[in-house]
């Protein structure tokens, strides 16, 4: 028997290898070009995973009172392929937490194994949905940003959004520290939906800020602008209170305001005009202008300054003085706020040294605040001012500012000559590794000390005798200056209708330990610096100086009583050991020019004079250099600063005698 | 004259390669189905399919050492017995998800549809090899063929179980096609199998019909959406290109593939060894076809060549649905692959076409 010709096997062959070829690229494709996918679906069908928002750090004030903390709330999600009645889930669902059902209906009907249905909760919706042991609805815990003082520091602090990320104030500025790291929660589940396995990477808590803030102070400044918000009706009005010696900020508040556990409401009142808003200073610019002129010697608080009368021409535009005034010292210009005054000494100082010395004291930049959104301010370079820019920016005008730009350089008069960069956030530490990180202070000296204290002396005389009388401290002596600014309309020109009212001052004027700015944005009614900001910087300063311990350094009329507290607290003397410990910083050029006065700040320790006589108290001061300022007859018993703090040429001392034997 | 065991070359002319394949195929067939089944230890399935491994390898020894002209010559009885295994098993056969294809015998069950395979290849190929020399087959003939194969074949439909019926028509349709019919003929037989398929439609009652809906059309699946396939797909694909390692493949231990130690161990070898496993598992099982074809063509007669090619063509066609379907190109059928699935039948009627193939290749050298 002929064997059957195998040709046709071939054909057999090749539809084989054919098929293998078409099956390995298919394998090919499944496993090696779409194998990511594929893996990416296994992982969606095999495994949950929620993310798992970590607890906040806690913002602390600087005594350790908490200002926004973490909770923890629950929240509902469903797992979509468990239930098996969508639309009784989504009704129930509905009635009980107040989300729209058919939202829900529709979440419930996704082909996805998580869909939160609510986030953050409340204690009832919560109780009430537990009680009900729905399929397929599950609880989580999340943590939730609560801030206990509600409107308290609320543009300090900012305020979070759903997903627990700061968006504003510290909590966005410092979010990466405080937020914490997100967690993750894997759940394996089987084919059948059977959860059985879960592989849990905890969040990772964040961590703690400790501000300069002084919940006290700033209880002080929110309750007072709220009474004078009430009174004024001003469309925006802002108080910073500083450490003068340190640039630390013990309380910013701003009207109008919000709250920051319902941040969405008001939107309109989340910015932080303290840092955020750019006006001119008017008035209170006068000190940089009379500080320069002073610094580069081309004036002494006594010369004499022909004032014509209420009205100068500066290459060709004739300025008027809002009073008309002949010849006034230098002193009598800052106490009468003279503006022809001020032009004349902008006029000594020429266009190049003026625009240094504002820009050496910190404007037409940032000053590096930790707070988001903070304005630089609007100055031009030297050459691009015109012929008669000097006249109108000797006198605040034609020049941009922040009210924090303003009380850092008016601190700078405060505190001898130091130009410190203002801060919020004294510590960052972490619950388990620790402090992260400290802020010292850190200062420029940019004029002298004694350019600084004639500075403090005429503004002192702005208090008793000048535009800023209203100001004036019960118990305490206060400097400072006040500012009418006329804002610019929309026609461009100045306003006769709205203005910005300020004062920046510092108390006590002796040995200042606080430094105040008020602003009031529009005020209706009276508009002036002196009528309506300086009032309100008494009205803060008074108790915050009472809250301090600071020891009244004039007789005072008012009931004398301190706040009774156990926590450490900023004390005249704690900012005089700060003060001590720190090293100024200077620029080699100006630490030239001024090192042979041999007038740093603080180079006084303030002997001990109790059971000293008035008279062996008066000669120790006088070649110390120290204004004594004593009350009673014999022996002394009592005095401030204590004795060993440091302080400066020219400070004042209070030494109270009495006739009594010493405690001592 | 024909002897009816080997002689003293035996063990010399033994296809040990062959062998071995099937050898390396099995311990990752009893891998994988351990592998599959631990979350149901009590089923005992690696046991099982041990047993039946070695059962498998007695029989094809015994097959590879009977010649297999001495097969062919008592054919007809072996013929006859198988249907009438069927008709047994149509009777008094033991109901499995709706269909009558099992048999018990004591502690025993095996599906007589996939034993008796190998005896329709056989007879098909003793009538092929004895029929006179021609270019092409009478249409008389034709018919004959078809006959032998269409009774076993329509009696297996009947329990209803389409799948393996259809894995009857590969060896029929091979045959016609290397023993050479005019393409007419082919043309004819194309034209009546398309025909056929609408009016067996109409003959079988509502339930079957439902039944071989959701047989054919993933679709109907109570899961919905193609879900066995689309679980196939993402067991193989997130295999990647070495696996996940074995014990360790999620979609197989979650559960998400279906029948995953029958007719989806190709997706768990997918998943767990990846590429490379899958492609060394495709690449014994082509070098066993292969083999095949090689014996086929260089058998010593024409019953020779059939018997091989009958085996081809079965192996072949089991490979490609079954393949198919878990990689997605094919409709869901549950139609094993040789020597990987899990099934005493299945794997017995493996070891025994093998063991024909190496018959035939021994016999090229026995007078």
């Amino acid at each position: 028997m002929k064997k059957y010709p195998t040709r046709r096997i071939y054909v057999v062959i090749a539809i084989v290898a054919l098929w293998a070829t078409a099956i390995g690229a298919r394998l090919c494709f499944l496993h090696v070009v779409h194998s990511a996918d594929y893996k990416q679906r296994a992982e969606r069908q095999q495994q949950r995973t929620f993310e798992l928002t970590p607890q906040r750090g806690i913002i602390y004030d600087r005594n350790k009172n908490e200002l926004a903390v973490s909770v923890k709330v629950d929240s509902i999600f469903a797992v979509p392929d468990e239930i098996d009645d969508p639309t009784a889930t989504a009704a129930t669902l509905s009635t009980l937490l107040g989300v729209p059902r058919d939202e829900l209906s529709q979440k419930l009907q996704m082909q996805r194994s998580f869909v939160w249905i609510k986030r953050k909760v409340n204690v009832a919706e919560s109780i009430a949905l537990a009680r009900r042991k729905l399929p397929g609805i599950y609880f989580q815990k999340e943590h939730h940003r609560f801030y206990p003082k509600r409107e308290m520091a609320a543009h300090v602090l900012g305020y979070v959004n759903i997903d627990e990320e700061g968006m504003g104030g510290l909590e966005y500025r410092y979010n990466r520290s405080v937020r914490g790291e997100t967690g993750r929660a894997v759940i394996m589940s089987d084919a059948r939906g059977r959860s059985f396995n879960s592989v849990e990477q905890p969040p990772a808590p964040g961590a703690n800020l400790i501000t300069t803030i002084d919940e006290n102070i700033q209880y002080i400044l929110e309750k007072e602008i709220a009474e004078a918000a009430a009174k004024t009706r001003p469309k925006g009005l802002s108080i910073i209170a500083m450490s003068p010696s340190t640039g630390e900020i013990l309380g910013m508040a701003n009207y109008p305001t919000f709250n920051p556990n319902e941040y969405a409401r008001s939107p309109q009142n989340w910015s932080n005009h303290a840092v955020s808003q750019t006006y001119e200073p008017g008035s209170t610019f006068k000190i940089v202008t009379v500080a320069s002129a002073i610094e580069e010697g081309l004036a002494t608080p006594t010369d004499l300054i022909d004032c014509q009368m209420g009205s100068i021409v500066v290459f060709g535009r004739l300025i008027h003085d809002h009073k008309p005034f002949g010849l006034l010292t230098v002193k009598q210009i800052v106490e009468k706020s003279s503006d022809v005054g001020a032009i004349k000494l902008g006029l000594r100082l020429g266009d190049e040294r003026f625009a240094t010395y504002i820009d050496r004291l910190g404007f037409g930049k940032p000053t590096n605040i930790d707070l988001p959104g903070e304005e630089r301010g609007l100055t031009k370079p030297a050459s691009h001012w015109t012929k008669s820019s000097i006249g109108s920016i000797a006198m605040g005008q034609e020049i941009g500012v922040t009210p924090l730009q303003i009380i850092r350089m008016v601190s700078v008069i405060a505190n001898g000559g130091i130009l410190y960069e203002p801060y919020i956030v004294k510590r960052i530490e972490h619950p388990q590794r620790g402090v992260l990180s400290e802020t010292t202070p850190h200062g420029e000296r940019v004029i002298s000390a004694d350019t600084a204290a004639k500075l403090q002396d005429m503004l002192e005389v702005v208090v008793t005798h000048g535009t800023a009388t209203a100001g004036k401290l019960d118990g305490y002596t206060a400097a400072g200056k006040t500012g009418t600014a006329q804002k610019i309309d929309e026609t461009g020109r100045y306003s006769k209708t709205k203005f910005v009212a300020s004062f920046a001052g510092f108390a006590p004027a002796s040995n200042p330990v606080i430094a105040i700015i008020v602003v009031i944005d529009g005020p209706a009614g009276p508009h002036m610096g002196g009528q309506v900001a300086a009032p309100l910087f008494k009205k803060v300063a008074e108790p915050i100086l009472r809250y301090m311990s600071v020891p009244p350094d004039v007789p005072s009329y008012a009931p004398q009583y301190t706040v009774k507290n156990e926590k450490p607290r900023l004390t005249v003397a704690a900012v005089y050991d700060r003060r001590r410990s720190l090293q100024p910083v200077s620029t080699v050029v100006i630490h030239r020019r001024y090192s042979g006065d041999g007038g740093d700040f603080g180079d006084i320790t303030i002997p001990d004079f109790h059971g000293k006589s008035l008279r062996q108290v008066t000669e120790e001061c006088l070649k110390a250099g120290l204004r004594l300022q004593s009350a009673g007859s014999g022996a002394a018993v009592e005095q401030m600063p204590p004795p060993g703090a440091s302080v400066r040429v020219g400070a004042r001392v209070q030494v109270r005698f009495s006739t009594r034997a010493s405690q001592r | 004259m024909i002897g009816p065991f080997a002689g003293k070359h035996f063990w010399k002319d033994f296809d040990w390669p062959l062998l071995t394949s099937a050898l390396l195929l099995s311990v990752l067939s009893l891998t994988e189905i351990y592998s599959s089944t631990m979350a149901q230890p009590s089923e005992n399935f690696f046991l099982r399919q041990l047993a039946w491994v070695v059962v498998g390898i007695v029989f094809l020894f015994v097959v590879a050492a009977i010649d297999y002209r001495l097969i062919s010559e008592h054919i007809p009885w072996l013929y006859v017995l198988a249907v009438g295994s069927l008709l047994y098993t149509l009777a008094l056969g033991h109901r499995v998800a709706g269909s009558k294809s099992w048999v018990v015998l004591g502690r025993i069950q095996f599906q007589p549809s996939e034993v008796i395979k190998m005896v329709v290849v056989v007879t098909l190929a003793r009538y092929f090899s004895e029929l006179r020399a021609s270019q092409y087959m009478t249409l008389m003939q034709i018919t004959k063929a078809c006959v032998i194969s269409l009774v076993p074949m329509g009696l297996v439909a009947l329990q209803p179980d389409l799948g393996t019926a259809l894995t009857y028509l590969p060896a029929i349709a091979l045959g016609l096609f290397v023993r050479g019919i005019r393409p007419t003929a082919l043309i004819s037989l194309l034209v009546a199998f398309v025909l056929v398929l609408p009016v067996t439609w109409f003959v079988l009652k509502p339930y079957q019909k439902e039944r071989i809906m959701t047989f054919l059309d993933p679709e109907r699946d109570p899961l919905g959406k193609g879900y066995q396939v689309a679980q196939s797909k993402i067991a193989i694909g997130s295999g990647g290109l070495v696996g996940k390692g074995l014990f360790r493949g999620s979609q197989n231990q979650l559960g998400f593939l279906p029948t995953r130690h029958t007719d989806f161990i190709f997706s768990v070898v997918g998943e767990e060894l990846g590429f490379v496993g899958v492609i060394a598992s495709l690449g014994l099982l082509a070098f066993i076809i292969f083999r095949s074809i090689y014996n086929a063509r260089t058998a010593r007669d024409n019953l020779g060549l059939f018997i091989a090619m009958g085996v081809v063509g079965t192996f072949f066609f089991h490979l490609i649905v079954n393949v198919g379907m878990v990689i997605g190109f094919m409709p869901t059928t549950g139609i094993p692959l040789p020597f990987l699935s899990y099934g005493g039948s299945s794997v017995l009627n493996a070891f025994i076409a093998l063991g024909l193939v190496m018959s035939v290749g021994r016999c090229r050298y026995v007078n």
